[in-house]
């Protein structure tokens, strides 16, 4: 999976999560980055943050991953957005602050095809 | 590699590595071949980045290995600098195709000269452990 996240502290924690439940992560700094990895290698699942530095923010980069990789779960990762922001775009939203296990558990969900609910 | 793999594990906790480069591809290939060996690995896009990692004093960083030429206003040199002044029990691994003196890169790290980008991930396991096993 890719997480996008430009808070290194952030992203570092919650990658090392992820990987100690065996997912293999990418990590990302924003979303050009992202597009950087997204076309170089094979990824399951998009977590990503909103707020973020560079050519466009996580909601623009869900939107154009929606479009052009349609099998490619997203996750959006935001402090200032509401769930319903996300409908259409996004597989599942997760409001910040989080607990890195929710956001596990809410990952393996999805993966899973068990995720029913839009938002926590 | 196996052998890499099983050194890295021996110990009693994986040692750690930042890896601090500002192409994700090569950042993140590299990052997955050390993990592979058994270190741990943080990944820094920038100097600023990895400023904000180490400053953490919280964080352990056995040995930094960073581009010379990052994004942003902290470039690996600075990066190495301000490693040794703050964080002198952190091994320091210079890596590019610098423009500048050599010497410069030598006397911020041990063990100069420089790595050579594209990395050889072979040689970057062989120096993170000879950097790790001399103490540093």
């Amino acid at each position: 999976m890719l997480v996008v996240e430009d808070e290194v502290l952030i992203r570092m924690s919650l990658a090392a999560v992820l990987r100690d439940e065996g997912f293999t992560v990418i990590e990302a700094c924003d979303a050009d980055e992202a597009l950087v990895a997204l076309a170089a290698t094979s990824i399951d699942l998009l977590l990503t943050d909103v707020r973020m530095n560079g050519s466009m923010d996580g909601l623009d980069l869900a939107v154009q991953v929606r479009s052009t990789m349609p099998h490619l779960k997203i996750v959006v990762v935001s402090g200032h957005l509401a769930a319903v922001e996300t409908h259409g775009v996004a597989d599942a939203f997760v409001p910040k602050p989080y607990l890195a296990e929710n956001v596990v558990a809410r990952v393996k969900a999805i993966l899973n095809g068990t995720n029913l609910d839009h938002a926590f | 590699m196996p052998s890499d793999r099983l050194n890295a594990e021996a110990s009693p906790s994986p040692k750690t590595v930042l890896v601090v480069d500002s192409e994700i591809i090569v950042r993140m290939t590299l990052s997955e071949y050390l993990r592979h060996c058994g270190y741990k690995v943080i990944e820094a896009a920038s100097g600023e980045e990895a400023l904000t990692v180490l400053e953490d004093f919280d964080v352990p960083v056995d040995v930094a290995l960073t581009e010379v030429a990052l994004r942003g206003e902290v470039d690996g040199f600075k990066l190495a600098a301000w490693i040794r002044e703050s964080r002198p029990q952190t091994a320091v691994i210079l890596a590019g195709t610098p423009t500048r003196a050599a010497k410069a890169a030598g006397d911020l790290c041990e063990h100069g000269p420089m790595m050579s980008k594209p990395y050889d991930p072979q040689l970057v396991v062989d120096r993170i452990k000879r950097l790790l096993s001399v103490g540093k």
